[in-house]
């Protein structure tokens, strides 16, 4: 199944197609704004948007296309992962996932995508977390290290 | 005794009250709603009949012992649970998704009237959790962009977090 959205036909969008962009450039701020809220002027940049579209062909917004921008292509391509169903779950249930799982596999679930990143880093710190409690609670408390701690607390 | 529970898609289903009470939501609704159907609006037909039909089986089971996530968990999945699990992809997750809603938890919770929260941290032994033990299997062993072929998930990284995850490669790599 191919992730790419493809504008064709007619469009009723404020989304302009980047000669349309560049040749507003020298157009002032306030005059872009009036453009683009005012009706009857919305619909002309409409036409010129459908001219465009008829005269270059529609508007493909694929990721890694050229013709879109990094940012656009960064929302489109996250835009199409909020429909994947891996994608759609809250991060607690990611970090259940991740936790019936070696560190390694958290590791390589973090470079899968920008969701999956965010809890399996937060799995990690709670590894990570995990792991210091334990040398916390067992070794370290027998070290003399955390006696020395202990008595320099105490006083 | 039995209690009618309404799904999104508005069909009933009448279920044994002891087994709808091995889902948390649900017991809390039962005390409110009386007679009342209860509604379940973030759960279609298809996925309550296979949650109800996994708390049929599994009523009888003894106490899971508690978890309180220092022990090592495990993957392994009994016969009976792998063959209900066997589901297509978005069904997986709609399981994982409902029985995380429905705040299952084992039936003999109910009986033992242990504390909620304690209910909630020991409930390892759900459908949520079986359908979350597939999910980490199907992970195992797989590179980040095979795991994205299989659930269809588009790489959406800036460029600055994929130079991040090169770094982070090269320094596991030398490890």
């Amino acid at each position: 199944m191919s992730n790419s959205v493809i504008f064709t036909g007619h469009v009723q969008s404020r989304l302009q197609p980047e000669k349309s962009v560049k040749s507003a450039t020298s157009v002032s701020t306030a005059s872009c704004v009036y453009n683009a809220t005012n009706p009857s002027r919305r619909c002309g940049l409409d036409a010129v948007t459908n001219t465009w579209n008829e005269e270059q062909g529609a508007l493909e917004l694929t990721p890694g296309s050229r013709r879109l921008s990094p940012a656009m292509d960064l929302a489109t391509r996250r835009a199409q992962n909020k429909h994947v169903p891996a994608v759609c779950l809250p991060i607690e249930l990611l970090e259940r996932i991740f936790s019936f799982t070696d560190i390694s596999y958290v590791f390589r679930a973090s470079a899968v995508c920008h969701w999956w990143r965010i809890a399996a880093v937060s799995q990690w710190n709670m590894s990570i977390g995990e792991v210091w409690r334990l040398s916390v609670d067992g070794a370290y408390s027998s070290s003399r290290f955390y006696n020395a701690n202990l008595a320099e607390n105490d006083e | 005794m039995s209690i009618t529970i309404v799904t999104s898609d508005n069909e009933q289903f009448c279920v044994e009250k002891l087994v709808a009470q091995r889902i948390a939501l649900i017991e809390d609704m039962v005390e409110n709603a009386g007679d009342r159907p209860i509604p379940l609006p973030n759960v279609t037909a298809s996925v309550l009949r296979k949650i109800l039909e996994y708390c049929e089986h599994h009523k009888n089971d003894p106490l899971p012992p508690y978890d309180d996530g220092s022990r090592s968990r495990t993957t392994h999945i009994s016969e009976w649970d792998q063959k209900f699990i066997t589901v297509d992809q978005e069904m997986l997750f709609e399981i994982i998704l409902a029985a995380n809603y429905l705040e299952m938890k084992p039936l003999l919770y109910v009986r033992l009237n242990v504390p909620r929260v304690q209910c909630l941290t020991a409930c390892n032994a759900v459908a949520g959790d079986i359908g979350c033990k597939t999910v980490a299997n199907m992970i195992k062993g797989k590179s980040p962009e095979e795991i994205r072929k299989l659930f269809n998930i588009v790489n959406n990284f800036t460029p600055e977090e994929e130079a991040q995850i090169r770094k982070e490669a090269e320094w596991a790599e030398d490890r």
